[in-house]
């Protein structure tokens, strides 16, 4: 086995979640602009807290390693201030961000991991697009563990 | 059925017919120990030295979440059976749910206690099992690691007996002298007076033509009921070749769903 972060982003990326456009680590848009509802991995800050863990005895290829890491990715749902009180898609937005944590939490088997779980807190703020947009969102980390080898 | 490690997620727990894995927290340590018996003679040894006797075998303790759901809750399941024996059987899946192939632990075990408690704010119930239950059939052999011959699933009378492949078993030795068992838990059926017949073919290969019915691995015809289990037991001195698979055979029924499994003994001592 060897590692799999980019195969794991693209089963994420394979996830069906109505009404949102998930992106794989090849495809993070510049611009959130008429993109939205979009989750992408965050450009700044893809991957985080990578802690490999020997498993077993041996050196080189012949030892057992498991590695976890948390997935950092960015959600937008509309520009900041969109709709007549600004308000409107507050709860769209949070309905959204429940579908994507449905739907990692219900990831049973998938390529590349052999466990992922969401873990960040949900935060609605103002989160911006790679091109430094502002839109209504949040940050979102899926903790991921690997059989390395 | 893949191969390599594994995580718990993928463990399934079932207990006299039912599958508590939705409840179950953790189960464990699934154990074969030996008493060691000290036969140092102290007068020509250099260093003392042991034989391995009687087997103690327990699957440890069910620590699981407390539910009160009717009929398949684990309150309804286990607060009244403390002080029973229980036909228990750990299917071991790797890195996705258990598959035909894939290793299992099974026997009858007494069910010691029902313990409710709190652990970090959630109601908790800790079940913990005896060695095995010396009322129970399995008694006779020291093997609780077997194969997982169907994984819990429905077959259909519509599909018939089984025309698959056989799966190597533990040991790889071409026939086995020492018997077995078979454990098997119907979850749901098409009646519940609805009859059937589970047992075990054995082969030198894996192919389905050199697969024949196992000499007395059958539970005859019976009624298929859900929450049914049981255990079939060999002779101890059975030969068991070395492929094995599940086999079904439809009288009334239409539909059951059932997971089974073959412990063959190779190491009785």
């Amino acid at each position: 086995m060897t590692l799999a972060i980019t195969t794991v982003c693209t089963s994420i990326a394979a996830l069906s979640v109505s009404g949102v456009k998930i992106c794989d680590l090849d495809n993070i848009p510049p611009s959130g602009t008429r993109l939205t509802p979009i989750l992408f991995p965050d450009p700044a800050n893809p991957l985080s807290n990578f802690t490999p863990e020997v498993e077993s005895f041996g050196g080189g290829s012949s030892r057992l390693l498991d590695v976890d890491y948390d997935l950092n990715y960015v959600y937008i749902h509309c520009e900041v201030g969109a709709g007549r009180t600004g308000l409107d898609y507050l709860e769209g937005c949070v309905l959204k961000v429940q579908a994507i944590y449905d739907a990692v939490l219900s990831i049973d088997v998938f390529t590349g991991g052999v466990d992922i779980i969401p873990t960040s807190n949900i935060q609605i703020i103002t989160m911006a697009d790679p091109s430094g947009k502002n839109y209504l969102g949040c940050a979102l980390t899926f903790h991921v563990k690997e059989f390395w080898r | 059925m893949a191969v390599g490690r594994t995580l718990p997620k993928w463990w399934r727990v079932y207990v006299n017919g039912y599958d508590l894995s939705g409840y179950t927290r953790t189960i464990g340590p699934l154990s074969v120990e030996y008493d060691a018996a000290d036969v140092t003679a102290y007068m020509g040894d250099t260093v003392k030295c042991y034989l391995p006797n009687t087997a103690h075998i327990s699957p440890g303790t069910l620590n699981a979440v407390f539910d009160n759901t009717a009929t398949t809750g684990l309150y309804a399941l286990t607060q009244a059976t403390a002080g029973s024996q229980r036909n228990l059987m750990v299917a071991i899946g790797v890195r996705g749910a258990p598959a035909d192939g894939d290793p299992c632990f099974c026997g009858q075990f007494g069910q010691e206690a029902f313990q409710v408690t709190e652990d970090g704010g959630a109601v908790t119930a800790t079940i913990p099992y005896t060695g095995w239950a010396a009322d129970g059939s399995t008694l006779l052999f020291s093997q609780p690691w077997g194969t997982l011959l169907h994984a819990n699933a429905a077959r259909t009378s519509v599909q018939g007996a089984n025309a698959g492949d056989g799966f190597d078993n533990l040991s790889g030795m071409a026939t086995t002298t020492q018997g077995g068992f078979f454990m098997y838990h119907v979850f749901a059926s098409s009646g519940a007076g609805h009859t059937a017949t589970l047992s075990v073919d054995d082969g030198t290969s894996a192919a389905d033509a050199d697969m024949d019915p196992l000499a007395g691995a059958t539970t005859g015809s019976i009624a298929m009921p859900a929450g049914l289990s049981g255990v079939v037991a060999l002779l101890p001195t059975a030969t068991v070749r070395q492929y094995l698979r599940w086999q079904i055979a439809f009288g009334t029924a239409t539909s059951v769903t059932f997971a089974c499994a073959f412990m063959r003994v190779y190491n009785q001592s």
